[in-house]
């Protein structure tokens, strides 16, 4: 039997083997969550969550860096949802190629690798080709698939299950141009989570010794 | 074959021993979408909270206003559904949530073939339906919902759609439907029909759609 892919979710501290059949099915992404930041230092199993991945200068900035407010018990030690904190992430498909946008909240411009997926930090950025925005700009789902710059490769970020029971993702994010380097963030903050606003920003990396994955965690809660 | 290794890292930093094969692909769906009801080919419309949200019933509609989901001239909060899963040791459900007042859609109690929009006051923390545990909400049944015979399919506008029954329980069990159905489709009035239960529901299926992102 051809095993394609492997995974495992982990609920209640046991980690739950995949079989086959279901290694077939494409992993979507979907919904609206805020994104930590799990970091293995080389050699290491166990992450650290360096803060949550934000648009900081109060959501003025083009590239996304790493904080925790450190005020309350919501997720980036906030006390109150702040759109700085969630991102939009959804599945977009077409011949028969499958990737993710992942687009802020705060003012709903796509994470893209610019210079046509040269850049060495990723930046937010909406298309002027169209006016729908959920396209990142373009006109359609293949426009921007065969532009590439906004397209993400999820294919690694898994769901598991919390203690609670909620389901959340978390794995490494990669660009979906080649190199497909992945999302990481730099320089490393100097404490964790990261307190130090607009510090420590996002960059594209090959290092596959010291990991940087993505945690999102979805709005879940409605009193 | 199975894997016996993890591929994602926990949070302790342990992968414990191999467990509880799945042999079926389990739909694990997430986010705010937009719900059309579908039987025989033909579309009736979102499934929708009316009076903006605030109703104790869940009925189908189109506003034939726009070619948005829903006919609606842009995202309506009563049309908009948020749903996540819960996951314990031997079941994952899912919540299905309306984005106007937070209400979880529920089976009636006793049994009951009609549903309701509900919180449990059993917890001030809303995640599980106001029950008290992930467990709790499995044990009761009545908001947990069984997204296992949803496809993964396209809409023509190259977005991800989950597409199927909706089942409480385990398939089999109650299947959501509506009735009667409604004269057109879409349905364009309110209070036409109601959502039910019953054995195949007379084959409903639905469309989980995204809403386009502004």
């Amino acid at each position: 039997m051809k095993v394609l892919s492997r995974f495992c979710y982990v609920f209640a501290g046991a980690c739950a083997l995949a079989s086959s059949a279901q290694a077939q099915v494409p992993n979507l992404v979907q919904g609206t969550f805020s994104i930590e930041t799990p970091y293995y230092v080389s050699g290491s199993t166990t992450p650290t969550n360096q803060g949550c991945m934000i648009i900081g200068n109060s959501g003025q900035s083009d590239v996304p860096s790493l904080y925790d407010w450190g005020m309350g018990n919501y997720t980036c030690g906030l006390d109150a949802v702040n759109w700085q904190e969630m991102w939009e992430v959804y599945a977009l498909s077409a011949n028969n190629t499958l990737v993710h946008v992942i687009k802020s909240r705060v003012n709903g411009k796509c994470l893209i690798r610019g210079q046509s997926g040269a850049a060495a930090s990723p930046s937010l950025y909406l298309w002027p080709t169209s006016s729908y925005t959920e396209y990142c700009g373009f006109s359609n789902a293949k426009d921007l698939i065969s532009n590439g710059q906004a397209a993400w490769d999820l294919s690694a970020v898994l769901p598991y299950a919390d203690s609670g029971g909620i389901v959340y993702y978390q794995g490494p994010a990669r660009h979906a141009m080649s190199p497909n380097p992945y999302l990481a963030f730099s320089p490393l903050p100097s404490s964790a989570p990261s307190r130090v606003a607009d510090n420590s920003w996002g960059v594209f990396t090959t290092d596959t010794l010291n990991k940087w994955e993505l945690h999102l965690k979805s709005m879940t809660n409605w009193d | 074959m199975k894997w016996t290794t993890c591929v994602l890292p926990l949070l302790s930093g342990i992968c414990l021993a191999s467990v509880v094969p799945t042999t079926a692909a389990q739909a694990l769906i997430q986010g705010t979408y937009a719900i059309s009801a579908v039987k025989n080919g033909a579309n009736y419309g979102c499934m929708i909270v009316p009076d903006s949200g605030h109703a104790n019933g869940m009925t189908i509609y189109n506003w034939s206003a726009s070619d948005w989901l829903c006919g609606a001239d842009a995202p309506l909060e009563q049309a908009q559904w948020f749903v996540y899963a819960v996951q314990t040791a031997a079941a994952r459900v899912h919540i299905i949530k309306n984005l106007a007042t937070g209400r979880c859609l529920v089976r009636d109690a006793g049994g009951a073939n009609t549903l309701s929009m509900y919180l449990w006051p059993d917890n001030t923390d809303k995640t599980y339906c106001g029950q008290a545990s992930a467990q709790a909400l499995v044990n009761d049944g009545r908001a947990a919902w069984n997204f296992n015979s949803l496809q993964y399919t396209l809409n023509n506008a190259g977005f991800v759609r989950f597409t199927g029954p909706l089942y409480l329980g385990q398939p089999g069990y109650p299947r959501l439907g509506f009735t009667p159905t409604p004269p057109t489709a879409p349905n364009r009035v309110v209070g036409t029909t109601s959502p039910t239960f019953s054995s195949d529901a007379g084959a409903w299926t639905f469309r989980f759609d995204t809403w386009p992102q502004d």
